[in-house]
């Protein structure tokens, strides 16, 4: 048994639902550029009741790895995260791989996060190496022998996508990720190469023709709905 | 005159216009529904059944019969997303008991339990909730074959590791040997709108054609009674 006033309200909710999706959609294509930025789909659930719920899920697929210039890149070839601590001594987790070296000589992320333990670059170093298990490694001049000066963890999470995502590429553990898990003999470091974002132009484009279809035809049939509406209410001449 | 059913047909012209508006506006009713459910996961379009009794019964009259077509398949990123590219229903198991859907979108929570986005536990054709016996690195490590066999690959052995098979059963409930199951694939509804929005001019016609009969009756009872009722 429907009323008139339900299937208004229930093409209403379904015209905002695609609207609010819209909006996730759009924050996808907006981070396309993003490095290590992991796309975000807002997956709708009709129940049978007729009700509409959503919630919001993180892909975590491996975006394409782009090589760089700069030896502070290192991209994830793998899963995984890497462990980073802010100036305030919080912990967190990110695939976000352009790092930098801070005033003290500490790699850094972009956003001034130690990597790992916290690795130091000697400031008469001549050349750096990020090698594929993360051992940094310097050499002081050509043709002397390398020291190692820390190596990047790499982390793994048993539900990766119950992570909690927070401000600038940053992850944290929750409940529902369980805890981190040191991977002890990683070789997904690569040197001078960064991960982009994961985001699917296309699948984008092919959800946005879907949810616009879907939001038009609700819309369409409030109008065909109030016309019923109205004519019921007007049917004494 | 009493029908079959003991129901009293006493219905006047008027009362049967009306009627016949209220079931074209719930027959609206199911469109809508359906127009809402084109973008969904799962979705199975209804079809409205109007009895033929539906002169005196008006919209009690009408049933629901759900088309179980198989709808739009689409390749999706996650080897979590399930299809079912036969008619058939996977089985999920949550607090307010065992559910039919066709929405395959799963996902592991930590300790490896298969579930769907809701929570409910996915349930094996033993009538268990599947459990993988790892939980592996990387969601790809997953393999679900065409007859839903579970497996992951276990990264101290090198192997497959069976887990589970998922059931899939029909409407009534019993297995459906060959499901056909399309790993990271989702399956849309088999709502076509042009056809809904095609389907709903007759209605809303039938609609309007009934609102004029009742408009014509009621003019016409207005002129009765004021005609009749002048005496001169």
């Amino acid at each position: 048994m429907y009323t008139i006033q339900g299937l208004i309200r229930k093409s209403m909710n379904n015209a905002f639902t695609q609207f609010d999706k819209f909006g996730y959609v759009a924050n996808n294509l907006a981070n396309v550029g993003t490095n290590g930025y992991k796309a975000v789909r807002f997956e709708q659930m009709l129940q049978e009741d007729g009700y509409l719920s959503g919630t919001v899920r993180t892909n975590y697929k491996k975006g394409s790895i782009a090589s760089t210039e700069n030896p502070f890149d290192i991209a994830i070839d793998g899963d995984g995260f890497i462990p980073v601590v802010s100036p305030t001594g919080q912990v967190a987790y990110t695939r976000d791989g352009s790092l930098k070296k801070g005033k003290d000589g500490y790699l850094l992320t972009n956003d001034d996060w130690i990597v790992g333990a916290g690795i130091q670059i000697p400031t008469n170093s001549y050349k750096i190496t990020i090698k594929q298990n993360g051992d940094v490694v310097s050499y002081d001049a050509v043709d002397k022998p390398e020291k190692l000066l820390g190596k990047i963890p790499l982390v793994q999470f048993n539900n990766p996508e119950g992570l909690s995502a927070g401000d600038n590429n940053k992850l944290t553990p929750t409940d529902q990720s369980g805890e981190p898990i040191l991977v002890k003999d990683h070789n997904y470091i690569v040197q001078n190469a960064i991960e982009r974002s994961n985001t699917n132009v296309y699948d984008s484009v092919s959800d946005m023709l879907r949810l616009n279809a879907s939001m038009l035809a609700s819309m369409r049939m409030m109008k065909v709905v109030d016309d019923m509406y109205n004519k019921s209410i007007n049917i004494r001449q | 005159m009493k029908l079959n059913s003991g129901i009293r047909f006493i219905d006047g012209g008027l009362k049967s216009s009306l009627k016949a508006m209220q079931v074209q506006s719930e027959l609206v009713g199911v469109s809508n529904e359906n127009i809402g459910g084109f973008d969904k996961i799962g979705y199975q379009r209804k079809d409205s059944v109007v009895s033929s009794f539906k002169e005196f019964l008006g919209v009690d009259g009408i049933s629901t019969t759900i088309d179980d077509k198989v709808g739009r398949i689409s390749s999706t990123d996650n080897p979590l997303d399930l299809a079912l590219a036969t008619k058939g229903y996977f089985q999920t198991s949550s607090k307010d008991g065992i559910k039919l859907t066709r929405d395959g979108r799963f996902k592991l929570d930590k300790a490896g339990n298969l579930l769907t986005l809701d929570d409910s536990k996915v349930l094996a054709n033993n009538g268990s909730a599947i459990k993988l016996p790892i939980v592996p690195d990387k969601l790809s490590d997953i393999l679900i074959n065409s007859n839903g066999t579970v497996s992951v690959f276990n990264k101290r052995t090198n192997k497959m590791e069976q887990a589970a098979t998922i059931g899939v059963v029909d409407s009534n409930g019993s297995i459906v040997f060959n499901p056909q199951v399309k790993q990271g694939y989702n399956e849309y509804s088999n709502v076509s709108l042009e056809r809904e929005f095609l389907g709903l001019m007759p209605v809303i016609r039938n609609f309007e054609a009934n609102r004029q009969i009742f408009m014509i009756q009621s003019q016409n009872l207005t002129k009765a009674i004021s005609q009749l009722g002048s005496a001169s």
